[in-house]
């Protein structure tokens, strides 16, 4: 269906929103990416399956901003894995995405009407 | 710099964090209910594009590779650090390799090769004489050293050396209430100024005091200074009897100047006091110097003032290069002034060679001196570093299978496969490092624990790392981590990337790494046996020479060796010296039996060419045989029997033309093969000699040499035999109930005969033990080695015969499942495990022999090819061989065939 869409115009609809929903996972305490991708998956019940391909370059880039801060850490399964947690800046961040998320929310469905197509 | 590493995460570290996303994904449909090896293939199959996740982490840049090489080095440093026991057990296998080898290396590099400690040591060169065509020609000391008119003529006329000194070793006494034993040195008048010798006081020697008539001077080492004179600064000025010459001191060296020999002297004096120091005048023809040294002295033909006689080997040469002149250059220019030397000796030619002065200079030396056993231990050393690759290759190669998980993922990120090889090799290379710096401090310990247990005392020798030992530990690490390093990091890319992402185990690689590893269990096989065998050969070696009878009693026999000629004795009064001690020992409570000879057994040897009477050709029978002369009483009391003929008597003691001699039963048949021995006449130098009788073989020279060719000539004291002068040091030989009561009886009775003179008593076991000393260590040596390297191949064996058997998991149950019975599959996996082991056995058998072929001269006459050590070695790796196998082919043979097949 959307394989015809260039790849660029999907990627910064999801970017956005993943970013987001990473922060906002992470909210709750330091977590792995793997935890990461569960927490959204099953947060949303199973709604919303994060593409592990996006998932990792999103944290690249959250660190690489200074939002994130990623360290090597053992894992409640004995293993190793890299673990992020939210920086100060991280947290103001979410502040902020959240609440543009909330307007456009807000706005989209403002355009859409009550009611519209819904179950 | 950190900054920047932290801030760019690595590539590697990207591929692990994904790694461990993978695992854990498994973990958590494992916990669903998923097998293991399902839950693996959906996880990684779930995860996606790794290609694209790679992609945009990566972006655009490209990474200088310099930036690579730190990533690589750090990652490699955690690799290693994640994995301890892995680490250790690799860094400890190549330390010991390394060890050793770097040890064998700074021995052989100290003696030969390290410049002198001493100022611009680099233009110090020394000059050796290489005769060749017919000649005759005294030696004292060396063949190729120089006698006092040629040193003259090279130090006139050499335009390429600054300087040129001359000296000769002298065993001196120093007179006194207590009279002492001294290693001197004779040394020619600028010897200090060619070494640029600085002095703690005084000064060397000055023009006057080398003229052959001036007073006597002698300069000391400083540690003599210490010991001896309590560093007393008032020494300058104070005279000293050395031999019964009196010399003044003039100066003590700076310390820690030990000249340029191995071993340091205690007191220099000037050359031309070589008449006075050594009795009379008298040449030290007839001379033997200490075997042990391997210093050989030939006879000379007729007796002549030492300083001028132009044909006389005895000064060592030491130059200084001019600035700008080569090795080269001096050895062309001096030859060419020893080609004109020549004219007087129609038929020599001789050349003179020069080399960079270091510890161990001689020609002579060098070669009998061991530098061919040295090379050749350098080349054992070098197979246990081989050896310890060998293990390190298989621990790498037992690892692979865990490697590969992340490596595969870096593959299929797209990273190229020689930037994972060579990531792969800098962990080689980091773990070489290690293990050769962990070397190079096992290499600087070992001396200290050998070098006491072996019969060598005093020795300079400069064993502390310097540049080039370090380089050499550096190349031989680097050089390691390639032979064990490559191989694997070959093997472990070795991917097939489709299969991988299926998450096969196998994919393809299963053959050549199971083939690379029996390879590796059978070379690591042979290089263990060749050592156990080595190690049961030396033990053999070391019973045998203890137990055989070396011909001679040993037990309870003293020498007793007083030094009268550096006391100015002449063969009369040595005569009468000697008859005294020999009748108050012999009378002493205790005392069994006494005589006198030339030596004690096992001490020296002196070799001459001999003649048979009609043979007119000096060297046309190209026979030497070694000689000793003894008294009447020496056979009965060291108990060697006279097989055929008689023994001296008393009237033999007396000059007497030909003079009798007892040959050994080896030379009476090497000599006179199919022939009666028995009143053959024969010339050594130029002595005409009659066989009188026939003894038993002794080892008179040495423990290995069972069956030398030795004749006993009759001990002629008091007369000047045509070209001795007789002989004035002898040694007198007890043997008595223990050494506890006559040891200061006869302390006592030699300085009331002269109070001049020193001796010691010496024991024959002492001699035994010494002889057998490098032996024994050899045998610990290669025992600690042999079993190091034994458990080695073991847990090779054991890992190889586990991954082969797992490989045939399902081929084994479906045979099981057929109804083979348990007891055929383990059959079946140790006849397949075998091959290789049997492979390096055979190979070890043969490497062995090689090995034992080498190392022949420290067997005391052991067969090379001992059966009972080769089997006795073989049986001990074979058990443990099979011991290793066992256990994997049980497990083979316990396999449930249900559950194999299953898992397929």
């Amino acid at each position: 269906m959307s394989t015809h869409k260039p790849t660029s115009d999907r990627d910064t609809l999801l970017q956005g929103t993943l970013d987001l929903l990473i922060l906002r996972t992470l909210e709750a305490g330091a977590e792995h990416g793997q935890g990461i991708a569960r927490a959204i998956q099953e947060k949303s019940a199973d709604a919303l399956l994060v593409e592990h391909g996006s998932l990792y370059p999103a944290l690249q880039r959250l660190e690489a901003r200074g939002w994130l801060r990623g360290k090597w850490g053992v894992s409640a399964n004995h293993r190793r894995a890299r673990f992020y947690e939210l920086t100060a800046s991280g947290r103001k961040q979410l502040l902020e995405e959240a609440a543009r998320w909330r307007r456009l929310v807000d706005a989209v469905g403002k355009i859409l009407g009550p009611g519209f197509a819904e179950g | 710099v950190s900054v920047l590493w932290r801030r760019r995460r690595s590539e590697l570290d990207f591929a692990e964090e994904i790694e461990s996303h993978i695992d854990h994904e498994a973990d958590r449909l494992m916990r669903e209910g998923m097998s293991a090896a399902e839950a693996r293939a959906t996880a990684r199959r779930s995860f996606g594009s790794v290609a694209r996740a790679r992609e945009r982490y990566r972006g655009a840049k490209r990474r200088q590779w310099l930036e690579r090489g730190a990533e690589d080095l750090r990652y490699a440093f955690r690799t290693l650090r994640r994995e301890p026991a892995f680490a250790a057990a690799g860094v400890l296998t190549l330390a010991l390799g390394i060890g050793f080898n770097t040890a064998v290396f700074t021995t052989l590099y100290a003696l030969v090769l390290r410049p002198l400690p001493l100022p611009d040591a680099d233009r110090l060169v020394t000059l050796h004489h290489r005769f060749e065509g017919r000649y005759g020609r005294a030696v004292n000391g060396m063949p190729s050293m120089a006698s006092y008119p040629e040193y003259q003529e090279y130090r006139e006329r050499a335009r390429t050396l600054e300087g040129l000194a001359a000296y000769a070793r002298i065993g001196v006494t120093l007179g006194g209430e207590q009279p002492l034993a001294a290693a001197g040195m004779l040394a020619s008048c600028d010897y200090f100024d060619v070494l640029r010798t600085r002095m703690t006081l005084g000064r060397g020697f000055a023009g006057d005091e080398c003229d052959r008539r001036a007073d006597g001077v002698a300069v000391l080492s400083h540690g003599f200074w210490v010991r001896q004179f309590a560093s007393d600064s008032s020494i300058l000025g104070r005279t000293l009897t050395v031999n019964r010459q009196v010399v003044t001191v003039i100066g003590v060296v700076e310390r820690g100047f030990g000249g340029t020999e191995l071993q340091a002297p205690e007191l220099w004096m000037p050359v031309t006091m070589r008449p006075r120091l050594s009795s009379g005048g008298e040449s030290l023809r007839g001379t033997m110097l200490d075997a042990r040294i391997g210093e050989v002295a030939v006879a000379r033909d007729q007796p002549v003032d030492d300083l001028s006689d132009p044909n006389q080997s005895w000064l060592s040469l030491v130059g200084r290069l001019r600035p700008g002149a080569t090795p080269a250059d001096a050895r062309a220019e001096l030859t060419a002034v020893a080609r004109q030397a020549d004219l007087a000796y129609p038929g020599r030619i001789t050349s003179v060679d020069v080399y960079s002065a270091s510890r161990l200079n001689h020609p002579e030396t060098r070669s009998l001196g061991g530098l061919g056993v040295g090379l050749a231990t350098l080349a054992i050393t070098g197979t246990i570093v081989l050896m310890a690759c060998l293990n390190v290759m298989n621990l790498l190669l037992a690892r692979a299978p865990v490697r590969q998980r992340t490596i595969r993922i870096r593959l299929a990120l797209g990273a190229h496969r020689r930037r994972v090889i060579a990531q792969l090799m800098t962990e080689s290379a980091v773990l070489g490092i290690l293990g050769g710096a962990a070397g190079l401090a096992l290499a600087a310990w070992l001396p200290r624990l050998v070098l006491p247990r072996l019969p060598l005392h005093g020795l300079q020798l400069d064993l502390s790392p310097d540049l080039r030992v370090f380089g050499y530990a550096l190349a031989v690490s680097l050089t390691a981590a390639v032979v064990f390093g490559l191989a694997p990091a070959l093997e472990t890319t070795r991917i097939d990337l489709a299969s991988a992402m299926r998450g096969d185990r196998v994919g393809g690689r299963g053959l050549r790494g199971s083939r690379l590893r029996q390879a590796i269990v059978a070379m690591q096989l042979s290089g263990s046996l060749a050592l156990l065998v080595l190690c049961s050969l030396f033990v053999r070696a070391v019973l045998h020479a203890q137990s055989s009878d070396p011909g001679f009693f040993i037990e309870r026999v003293y020498g007793l060796r007083p030094s009268l000629r550096e006391q100015g004795y002449d063969a009369t009064r040595a005569a009468d010296f000697y008859r005294q001690l020999e009748q108050r020992a012999a009378v002493l409570p205790g005392v069994e039996s006494v005589a006198l000879a030339q030596w004690l057994p096992l001490s020296a040897r002196s070799v001459a060419p001999l003649v048979r009477e009609g043979e007119t050709e000096v060297g046309s029978s190209r026979l030497h045989v070694s000689y000793m002369a003894v008294a009447a009483s020496y056979f009965p009391a060291l108990g060697i029997p006279i097989l055929r003929g008689r023994a001296f008597s008393q009237d033999d003691a007396r000059p007497s033309n030909p003079v009798p001699v007892v040959v050994s039963a080896a030379m009476a048949a090497r000599v006179w093969p199919g022939d009666d021995a028995l009143r053959k006449r024969f010339r050594t130098g130029s002595r005409d000699l009659e066989v009188v009788g026939i003894a038993r073989d002794a080892r008179t020279l040495s423990l290995s040499d069972p069956r030398p060719l030795f004749f006993y000539a009759p001990l002629q004291l008091g007369f000047a035999d045509p070209d001795d002068g007789g002989p004035v040091d002898v040694t007198l030989i007890v043997r008595s109930t223990d050494r506890a009561s006559i040891d200061p009886a006869l302390t006592r009775i030699v300085t009331e005969i002269d109070p001049a003179v020193v001796t010691t008593l010496e024991s024959l076991e002492q001699r035994v033990t010494d002889q057998i000393a490098p032996t024994r260590l050899a045998a610990l040596f290669a025992g600690v080695l042999g079993l190091l390297a034994a458990t080695l191949a073991a847990v090779g064996v054991y890992s190889a015969m586990s991954y082969s058997a797992s490989q045939r998991t399902r081929e084994i149950g479906v045979r099981l499942a057929l109804g083979a019975t348990p007891r055929a599959v383990t059959w079946m996996v140790l006849r397949d495990g075998a091959s290789p082991v049997l492979l390096g056995l055979a190979a070890g058998i043969v490497l062995a022999a090689a090995a034992a072929q080498l190392a022949r001269g420290q067997l005391f006459g052991l067969s090379t090819l001992d059966p009972i050590a080769f089997l006795s070695a073989a049986a001990l790796l074979s058990v443990t061989a099979l011991v290793a196998m066992y256990r994997p082919a049980r497990r083979a043979a316990g396999l449930d065939p249900a559950a194999t097949l299953r898992s397929e």
